[in-house]
């Protein structure tokens, strides 16, 4: 309440206040969370229409895929240790934590590509059947959309030994949202791919 | 409370290539769209000449076309599928690169900033980037017309199997994947501008600019700017389906046992329907996306010239929210005809009527708005006036389409073709027109023409009708779309005739555009000076230099203390008092 | 003083003129309108389209009236006076004058679909008694309409896409299987008694097609991978045009198919002793 009356008493100023800067990316941050899940919402209600023809066919998952969901979770985790890290200005906690998180993401990634290549050696490829195209694009399109969040992630990891904490701040706060929104849409990709 | 300041200084102006290539500057930028569009509505212009020549005069031969385009006019005639290119980029380009980037992206750049008061957009650095995706999608657009087998042929709605299978239309070659790639890439760029607008126009209004103060062209653009941004990813994930049905050899939309170029092809199990589920989806929204702003501009622009507020200024704001959440939900009246399940017709059709309703309040305030006005008949007024008409003629002509019944007797009939043309054609364009005369003077410091405005408005209200009040009875009379020729059917003689009356205006049209491109130059060099507010206008933009210096201001952002339609108050000074009088020196009304 | 007196006077005049042109609109669309007809009705449900459409026309076509009569008014009106006489109406009035055109749209474009569409609709897509219809296939492809009728039997042959062969098996219909016998086989030409329901499977073998029978108001796209059923009764005898409404290629504007409606006792005559088979050979 009181942060969005300082931003609406001071704006359009050459500068901007920290609220005002922290109001900005936040609001663009979800606008963008919307499209993208708009996106997958898209895919969604064609998965379900194309599901219903005959030639529908189940691929399953090689096992690693759930190994990839672990470390996303963990990865995700992190982040949050390190947003309390930063919280209580603990330096240590918050890098190591930081670092550990980018790791994991890129352990991500990388455990996807292994899963494609698995999956490719057992013959199922893109389009083998419709369940393996949905699979690759809608994997594809999710680790598209993560790596723009390890790249960020990164860039905000070693700014974090340069540049100022205040700006810092909300540089972290806009990533760390898009970070935890990637993880949860992983989750809802799996359980549209494998439950629903 | 923390006031610690961060010194996050907007970007500086520097360099000519800072200043005028790479700007991040949002006028510049708003500009480089509008200019860009001028360029895309030439080409986009110059198509639709084409395809009125072959459909009055179908057995002409057209030597000087020849050499523009060897293939596609091979000894001089036309060949049929050259006219379904020309149909397809006609449509596309009009829709995306040329209303879109004038309107939405042009104005929409232009005045948000100007009229909250801001210094710039919330991301000028993602404003610029999104202006230059647009640059290569253009030249991909133009430079499908010279690729083998010439530019996509399967309609702006683009349906499979047509653009999907390779060898169904010549322009389902390398045209139809050029297409594709230019719309992704429209659709990046679209959708930063549209995060751009709604972070804006939500954190960066001034002081005192409530959102009940924002004039109506900020309402527009905001409500437009959202709807973009949730029903674009659709056209996103319908375009990424349908890439790889084409290249790589999915079946999303191509059902098992399609017999193509005396073959069976491979693919299993897809639904030809889903593609226009989604492209639908995107496509209805898309329309208001356009209509809006145009609506928007118009409703700022009228009470400059009638003297007093618009009517029903909360009315509207309201009509246009309901406007946009139905528009969500509608886009099956697109499909009445096409084999969806009866029943959602039913739904579709009573949902789209509803639309009938915020549109009616709307189109009774814009009439309501001159009530009791001194209307002063400027260019930009003639035009907004304009829009009025178009907007009536273009809804009253949806009634019919949107109700399934009369829908399956003009369902992609020349009906439809009227229709849309009045209103993502006329009430854009005339609105685009109206927005130009207008804010010219704010954008380059001079003033257009009234003289050569008067006449290009006249030329263009006059064609406008002839071109597309008769398509509708065209549609009635049976006449199908998207036709090479209508020589084929008797049933089709009637319609031959009429064609002629809409070619002729058409050139009239392009005669009438010519007048304002050159308007539009020589009043860029030679138009009479401008002061700050030539119009005698209430919104802010007008308390800024003509045109206004990076960052929009010199010294204080102003600050606001009214609504931006304070016309003829009683116990003021003028008949006009600017959003920055304080309340001490004349009565707030809202 | 002067000077505000001149540019009044000069404004009225391009008032007058915008506001003649405004009034001139629906006079133009009346003059279009009586020199357009629709093709005539030829199905029964055709009429019921048909009403549909004059409503919309006559209570729309009042509505574009009396707006531009009001629209030119105020234009020739207003552009007469020098300063403003009605400032701002209260939100009240504001909210009580949009009811006007909110009412008007519910009578006209709500009430046009509840009261007249719906039975139409229903007319065209409800399921009726299957006995005593005449079933047809009609198989669109680039660019061209395919007819066959199940034969005596009722019953069509099998078809599958790999067995097409151009032109003695065009449909891809099994020799093999009893049932294709006596399937009958038109081209695009499509027979149909008069007053007795049609059923017609409409199928695409390549691309979105759309059947149009401009005398029957019938348009129904036809799908690959879908049977779409289309019903109608024809109303009239004679022969019609069978055209294509959706874009399927470059030869879209000449995809054209003819309708012969006949009596009943010859189109029982002509479909019991016609030599029109699918397979002539056998």
């Amino acid at each position: 309440m009181n942060q969005h009356s300082a931003v609406r008493r001071d704006l359009g100023g050459l500068e901007f206040s920290r609220e005002q800067a922290a109001f900005r990316s936040t609001i663009g941050i979800w606008m963008f969370l919307t499209t993208v899940t708009m996106l997958f919402a898209a895919f969604t209600s064609s998965y379900i229409i194309r599901r219903a023809s005959a030639d529908w066919q189940e691929i399953v998952p090689p096992p690693i895929l759930w190994l990839n969901t672990l470390v996303l979770i963990g990865s995700s985790s992190s982040l949050v240790l390190a947003q309390r890290g930063l919280r209580r200005s603990h330096a240590v906690s918050f890098r190591t934590y930081l670092v550990l998180s980018c790791l994991l993401g890129i352990g991500f990634l990388i455990g996807q590509i292994v899963c494609w290549v698995q999956l490719s050696r057992q013959g199922i490829f893109l389009p083998t059947n419709p369940h393996s195209s949905f699979f690759y694009i809608l994997t594809g399109l999710h680790g598209l959309h993560l790596l723009g969040g390890v790249m960020a992630l990164v860039y905000g990891t070693m700014k974090t030994w340069s540049a100022d904490s205040v700006r810092m701040d909300h540089l972290f706060r806009v990533s760390s949202i898009y970070w935890h929104f990637m993880a949860g849409l992983w989750l809802y990709i799996l359980f549209v791919l494998f439950v629903l | 409370m923390a006031t610690a300041h961060v010194l996050e200084h907007t970007h500086t102006a520097g360099s000519f290539l800072g200043r005028y290539i790479f700007s991040q500057d949002h006028k510049v930028i708003g500009i480089q769209y509008f200019l860009t569009a001028m360029v895309m509505a030439l080409v986009a212009g110059f198509l639709a000449i084409m395809m009125r020549l072959q459909l009055a005069f179908p057995n002409e031969t057209w030597p000087l076309l020849e050499k523009l385009f060897p293939l596609g006019m091979e000894g001089g005639v036309m060949k049929p599928e050259f006219y379904l290119s020309l149909v397809t980029m006609h449509g596309t380009l009009m829709v995306f690169f040329v209303i879109s980037f004038a309107l939405v992206s042009g104005f929409g750049n232009f005045l948000i900033p100007l009229q909250i008061g801001a210094r710039d957009m919330a991301y000028p650095f993602l404003n610029m980037l999104s202006y230059w995706t647009i640059v290569p999608a253009c030249l991909l657009m133009i430079a499908s017309f010279f690729v083998e087998g010439g530019a996509a042929a399967a309609g702006w709605t683009a349906y499979p199997p047509l653009s999907a299978v390779q060898n169904a239309v010549p322009g389902s070659g390398w045209g139809q994947t050029l297409w594709l790639l230019a719309m992704a890439l429209f659709i990046v760029s679209f959708t930063m501008g549209g995060l751009n607008y709604v972070a804006t126009i939500l954190t960066h209004r001034t002081q005192g600019m409530s959102m009940m103060r924002l004039p109506l062209t900020i309402w527009t653009m905001f409500i437009a700017a959202i709807l973009a941004l949730l029903a674009f990813p659709a056209l996103t994930a319908a375009a990424i389906m349908l890439l790889f049905d084409r290249h790589f050899g999915t079946s999303f939309f191509l059902p098992s046992g399609l017999y193509i170029g005396e073959q069976v092809l491979p693919h299993q199990g897809g639904t030809p329907l889903l593609w226009q589920h989604l492209f639908w989806f995107l496509g209805h929204p898309e329309v208001y996306v356009l209509l809006l702003p145009a609506l928007g501009l118009t409703l700022d622009i009228i009470p400059a010239f009638t003297r007093k507020p618009v009517f029903g200024y909360r009315v509207t704001v309201t009509s246009l929210l309901v406007i946009a959440v139905l528009s969500l939900i509608v886009w099956g009246h697109h499909m009445f005809v096409s084999g969806m399940n009866p029943y959602l017709g039913e739904f579709f059709s009573i949902g789209t009527l509803l639309i009938t309703l915020p549109s009616a309040a709307i189109g009774l305030n814009l009439i309501a708005s001159l009530w009791g006005g001194s209307v002063r008949l400027t260019t930009p007024m003639l035009f907004a006036l304009g829009v009025i008409a178009l907007f009536g003629t273009g809804g009253l002509g949806g009634i019919f389409l949107g109700n399934a019944v009369s829908d399956v007797y003009l369902h992609d009939s020349y009906f439809v073709v009227g229709h849309f043309h009045f209103m993502i054609g006329g009430v854009t364009l005339f609105g685009i027109f109206a927005g130009t005369y207008y804010w010219f003077p704010k954008m380059f410091g001079r003033m257009m023409s009234e003289r050569l405005g008067k006449i290009h408005f006249w030329l263009s209200l006059a064609s406008f009708y002839g071109m597309f009040l008769g398509m509708h009875f065209l549609g009635l009379a049976g006449a199908p779309r998207r036709y090479y020729s209508f020589t084929q059917f008797s049933f089709l003689e009637p319609v031959v005739s009429l064609q002629l009356i809409v070619t002729i205006s058409s050139f009239v049209f392009a005669a009438a555009q010519v007048i304002f491109l050159l308007n539009f130059f020589y009043s860029l060099k030679k138009g009479s000076k401008a002061d700050k507010n030539p119009w005698n206008a209430t919104t802010l933009e007008w308390t800024a230099d003509s045109p206004p210096p990076h960052g929009n201001w010199n010294g204080e952002v102003p600050r606001v203390y009214r609504w931006p339609y304070e016309y003829s108050l009683p116990d003021a000074p003028q008949d006009f008092t600017p959003q920055t009088t304080p309340p001490a020196e004349a009565k707030v009304t809202m | 003083m002067e000077e505000a007196q001149r540019t009044v006077g000069r404004q009225s005049v391009t008032g007058m003129l915008l506001a003649l042109v405004m009034a001139a609109v629906p006079l133009v669309a009346i003059l279009y309108a009586t020199h357009t007809r629709l093709p005539f009705v030829a199905s029964q449900h055709g009429s019921g389209i048909d009403s549909m459409i004059n409503y919309t026309l006559i209570t729309v076509g009042v509505v574009f009236i009396v707006a531009h009569l009001i629209f030119a008014y105020f234009i020739w009106r207003f552009s007469r006076q020098d300063r403003v006489t009605s400032r701002l109406a209260s939100t009240k009035a504001e909210w009580r004058w949009t009811l006007i055109p909110v009412i008007v749209m519910i009578l006209i474009a709500e009430g046009g679909v509840l009261v007249i569409g719906m039975p139409v609709w229903r007319e065209l897509y409800g399921t009726a008694e299957s006995d005593n219809v005449v079933t047809v296939e009609v198989t669109a492809e680039q660019f061209a309409w395919n007819v066959r009728y199940p034969g005596k039997d009722g019953i069509f042959g099998q078809t599958a896409p790999a067995r097409i062969e151009l032109p003695v098996n065009p449909l891809g219909v099994d020799p093999t299987d009893p049932n294709a016998n006596d399937d009958l086989y038109l081209g695009p030409e499509l027979k149909l008694p008069v007053n007795k329901p049609a059923r017609i499977l409409l199928r695409s073998k390549d691309v979105l097609h759309s059947f149009f029978l401009p005398h029957q108001r019938i348009k129904q796209d036809a799908v690959p991978g879908m049977v779409i059923e289309v019903r109608f009764v024809p109303t009239e005898i004679g022969e019609f045009e069978i055209a294509c409404t959706e874009l399927c290629g470059l030869g879209h504007y000449k995809m054209r198919g003819v309708l012969t409606v006949m009596p009943q006792e010859e189109f029982h005559r002509w479909y019991t002793e016609s030599t029109d088979l699918y397979f002539p050979g056998e």
